[in-house]
């Protein structure tokens, strides 16, 4: 009880004393005339054993040793430039992904069951290839038409020597499967859960996007994020995502072996 | 800070007097609270019975002074603002009002105010990133601009299809190395505008949605310097107070949105 209310009638619930010509008691929020609680216009309910810090700690720590990997990778590359990193640097992300992802192994292993893979995820699938093929393609190539210098990956692993099998694998099928089981998978249920599916989305892609280290390309990496995230959230499935990720890696080394 | 106020409620205005190698004081309504600190902490009691502690905390990144009421942190007047209303009527509420006494609307504890603080803080950080990011981006075009025009000169005098001496362990022909260095300095500011666009979009979301902008905010800033240090690993420590004030800033702003969205 505060010194404004000293003196009026009180809350019929919570006894708290009610302000002069109150409609609500300031309390509880319980209606003076009903003495019926009011529902709390405004309030998100969090669910009652929903640690939303936790879920965003496991986001950040994910991605925070994501990054130390690749700045790890990186100076070394700075310190030798003909070193042979490549599949180290997969091999240690595909560890931490995979160790991340354990905890949540019911929740990933549901998303990759073969019977996810049905006919509407085919269908959605055939969508995000030609939206992602024509649409991303387009301006990867008006990017290249400007004379912006990429780096092509293919010319370290073809200096030791990698046969194309090598390449596929490494460099196209490794990082969807890990890119997908992190960022579609652990994060994007992370995030869900504390933003709501629609946040959840947009904040996966733009991780995503920023991950690969290259600014100028993070808004059409931001918007394959989007596309494998819809995959994701319209299949309840990785293994489109998956697919097509690969799919998307596999044509750029094609492209870059063909020059 | 040698001095803190809370106004609780119009009848309770509470004053910590804490100035450097003197006593601290307690005032509640100009009077002295009589009372002793024990390990950082003054309790005491209001005449209507509702029991007060003054906690004063440091931790690694900031000092706070907390003052609970019953229990329910108070912010102190620097959060507050001095016309309360409630945002779905508009009616006058007061500090510690948990629902508007008019329409029923729930309005949180009063702690909100020092959560909206750290996500204006955060929001007011990613503005100065975006303008930072401008910044650099247009200042450094211009000063590469005549160290390009300068390696442009040198390569000249090689055809197109001339291998160059290795740079770094890495082969180059002439032509390969003029497109680059042509991109040098276009890239620097191509790179800071996007990012500064960035900032920008999250700048403006984080008024709507806080926890989301601020979230993409620290992401982007981080795995920038991490770029940074991987093409030159001395960026690493170059402005390091103000990188750290900046991820203390956006992750205190990451807290304060998550605090208001459990509330």
């Amino acid at each position: 009880m505060n010194s404004e209310s000293a003196g009026a009638s009180c809350c019929v619930k919570c006894g708290d004393a009610l302000r002069t010509a109150a409609l609500f008691c300031a309390r509880c929020g319980t209606r003076v005339s009903a003495g019926e609680p009011e529902p709390q216009v405004g309030i998100e309910p969090a669910g009652p054993s929903l640690d939303r810090g936790h879920e965003l700690r496991v986001v950040g720590w994910l991605y925070a040793l994501l990054l130390v990997t690749s700045l790890f990778f990186g100076i070394a590359y700075h310190v030798n430039p003909k070193g042979d990193f490549g599949p180290w640097q997969s091999l240690v992300f595909g560890i931490l992904i995979f160790a991340f992802a354990v905890p949540y192994r019911n929740e990933i292993l549901a998303l990759l069951r073969p019977a996810t893979f049905d006919g509407n995820a085919r269908r959605k699938l055939a969508i995000a290839t030609v939206i992602q093929f024509v649409l991303l393609g387009t301006v990867f190539y008006l990017l290249e038409q400007t004379g912006i210098p990429f780096e092509r990956i293919t010319d370290e692993m073809q200096r030791h020597g990698y046969a194309l099998w090598q390449l596929l694998v490494l460099y196209s099928l490794v990082p969807a499967v890990c890119e997908e089981i992190a960022f579609r998978g652990v994060i994007f249920d992370r995030l869900h859960r504390v933003l709501g599916e629609r946040e959840a989305w947009l904040v996966q892609a733009a991780l995503f996007s920023v991950l690969h280290l290259m600014p100028v390309i993070f808004p059409t990496h931001f918007a394959m994020g989007l596309i494998f995230g819809w995959l994701r959230m319209r299949t309840g499935s990785l293994i489109p995502g998956i697919i097509l990720h690969a799919a998307w890696n596999a044509a750029n080394i094609l492209l870059e072996l063909r020059g | 800070m040698s001095k803190i106020e809370w106004q609780v409620d119009s009848g309770t205005h509470v004053v910590l007097r804490n100035p450097p190698f003197l006593k601290r004081k307690v005032e509640l309504n100009g009077q002295r609270v009589d009372g002793e600190w024990r390990s950082k902490s003054f309790g005491f009691t209001l005449p209507d019975g509702r029991s007060v502690d003054i906690t004063l905390k440091a931790d690694t990144i900031s000092r706070t002074t907390e003052l609970s009421l019953d229990g329910k942190l108070i912010p102190d007047i620097r959060y507050v603002p001095k016309d309360l209303r409630c945002p779905a009527c508009k009616a006058e509420i007061q500090l510690l009002d948990e629902f508007c006494a008019k329409c029923g609307h729930a309005l949180g504890t009063p702690a909100r105010f020092m959560h909206r603080h750290s996500v204006q803080g955060a929001t007011s950080a990613i503005w100065f990133l975006a303008v930072m990011f401008a910044l650099f981006g247009v200042v450094m075009f211009f000063l590469m601009r005549d160290t390009t025009q300068t390696a442009l000169a040198n390569l000249a005098q090689f055809p197109d299809n001339e291998v160059l001496q290795p740079i770094d362990g890495v082969t180059y022909t002439a032509g390969e190395l003029r497109k680059q260095v042509i991109w040098e300095h276009r890239g620097v500011l191509v790179v800071n505008l996007i990012l500064a666009v960035i900032m920008v979009v999250l700048a403006w979301w984080s008024k709507r949605r806080a926890l989301p902008a601020i979230l993409i905010a620290t992401a982007v800033f981080v795995v920038v310097q991490v770029t940074g240090a991987i093409m030159d690993p001395a960026t690493l420590t170059q402005g390091v107070v103000v990188k750290i004030i900046v991820i203390v800033v956006l992750i205190k702003g990451i807290k304060g949105a998550l605090s208001a969205a459990d509330e």
